[in-house]
């Protein structure tokens, strides 16, 4: 298991994932500018300061608490999915295995943002006001959707079929 | 043995096969993820009428202007220019620039404290010096920031005594003094600053007290929410008008100076 997850493949993979799901988060906040940017016709230069600005601000519209998760968040998921995508190839199935993952990352893009002053994504949705309920404005939502992927990643890595490549071996034989 | 050779061969084509499908499989499954949270997103927007306005208590929602409110907002798209209102809030710049950037925000907002320390420095000696770019301020109080309504009031106090330039050295007061946690100023410290501007701390006080203010400050929470506002600061950018009301691109948040200049910039030329 430790040369699966030490894997130069499965590092990059999980690196690129991760990275995605922190600048798509970032982009979030300003869903519409972003898109309104990369769709509009505007010159090439202007799209790429601006969205090369706007990335920024992961730096200067965060708590450096909620980058913290983010961060953490986007690696977990990269490995999750690494490794979700890597089972599902030997082993077919594992829907419930698929649905942690990805209901565990979803939470945490939701959450994400500047709960400080009401900027989660939840606002996308409409329900930014539900964070006034909550007593630390939305990142225990973070917190929860961090401790689901560090859980989904440990029955993976402890559930891991390691001997699956055999059997692979096995069924080719068979043939 | 050639039989052997044979099949090693064939398992190193199905290898190589099941190494490329792993990352393009996973690509493809991010891309479908993240267009799938973009077009949920959308459509719950529009389920829900655009509506941001679960964000506010209910004496924001119920305030004029609000929907649920005596009038209805126009529904604003959710992409493209925004259509927003500089009403008759306090301006800082020519009131003939050709460019507007009116400002969303809440003195006990921590971002909103560093884009007053990080952004408006900058925008000022750039574009609202220059006359490029006049800023109008308006509130967005949020209702878990306790004594964020009271400071929105207290400014507009002290404009009603000096006009636009002491409204604009009491919200630079705010802002240096408060450390932007929900209650990092304390309310005492407001008759405190407008005695330090020179202005009738009686008059002031009575203003103050009187909630003289409240409805005003409501209105901005309505016309921000009805412009797609949910949290602070959020910026419209937009060429000026001669009614006041701007087709404004949003930015949200405390975003980088280089994200407001470029906007600025392509809407200049």
């Amino acid at each position: 298991m430790k040369d699966i997850l030490l894997s130069k493949k499965v590092l990059f993979v999980s690196l690129s994932i991760a990275a995605t799901y922190i600048v798509l988060a970032v982009y979030l906040m300003n869903f519409s500018l972003v898109k309104d940017t990369i769709f509009g016709s505007f010159p090439l230069s202007y799209k790429f300061n601006l969205l090369t600005a706007l990335l920024g601000g992961m730096w200067t519209a965060m708590t450096k608490f909620s980058l913290f998760l983010l961060v953490l968040t986007g690696i977990l998921t990269g490995i999750n999915l690494t490794l979700l995508v890597l089972r599902l190839s030997v082993m077919r199935g594992s829907g419930k295995l698929h649905i942690m993952v990805g209901g565990s990352s979803l939470l945490a893009i939701v959450s994400s943002g500047c709960a400080v002053c009401g900027l989660p994504i939840l606002a996308l949705l409409g329900l930014s006001g539900s964070i006034i309920y909550l007593p630390f404005q939305g990142a225990e939502i973070s917190v929860v959707a961090v401790i689901l992927l560090l859980m989904t990643l440990y029955f993976m890595i402890v559930s891991y079929p390691t001997e699956q490549v055999c059997k692979y071996y096995i069924g080719d034989l068979k043939k | 043995m050639e039989h052997e050779h044979h099949h090693h061969s064939e398992h190193h084509t199905h290898s190589d096969k099941k190494d490329f499908s792993i990352p393009a499989s996973i690509i493809v499954g991010a891309i479908l993820v993240s267009a799938s949270v973009f077009y949920n997103a959308k459509l719950i927007i529009r389920e829900l009428g655009g509506g941001n306005l679960k964000g506010l208590s209910q004496n924001q929602a119920q305030a004029p202007g609000a929907p649920g409110g005596s009038q209805a907002p126009v529904p604003q798209a959710d992409s493209g220019p925004v259509q927003v209102s500089m009403d008759d809030d306090p301006v800082m710049g020519s009131k003939n620039a050709p460019l507007t950037v009116i400002e969303f925000s809440d003195y006990e907002c921590p971002f909103c404290k560093r884009s007053f320390s990080d952004v408006i420095p900058n925008l000022k000696k750039d574009y609202i010096d220059t006359g490029k770019v006049k800023l109008v301020y308006r509130d967005f109080p949020l209702s878990f920031h306790q004594n964020a309504q009271k400071e929105a009031e207290a400014s507009e106090c002290a404009r009603v005594q000096g006009g636009d330039a002491v409204y604009f050295k009491f919200h630079d007061q705010i802002f240096t003094k408060t450390t932007s946690n929900g209650t990092g100023l304390a309310l005492e410290q407001l008759p405190v600053i407008a005695k330090d501007l020179g202005l009738n701390v009686n008059q002031f006080q009575q203003c103050l007290d009187s909630g003289k203010y409240k409805d005003e400050v409501a209105k901005d929470i309505a016309d921000g929410a009805a412009a797609g506002v949910s949290g602070t600061p959020t910026w419209f950018i937009g060429k000026t008008t001669s009614n006041g009301t701007i087709d404004g691109t949003r930015i949200v948040g405390a975003q980088p100076y280089a994200a407001f200049k470029t906007v600025i910039d392509q809407q200049l030329k």
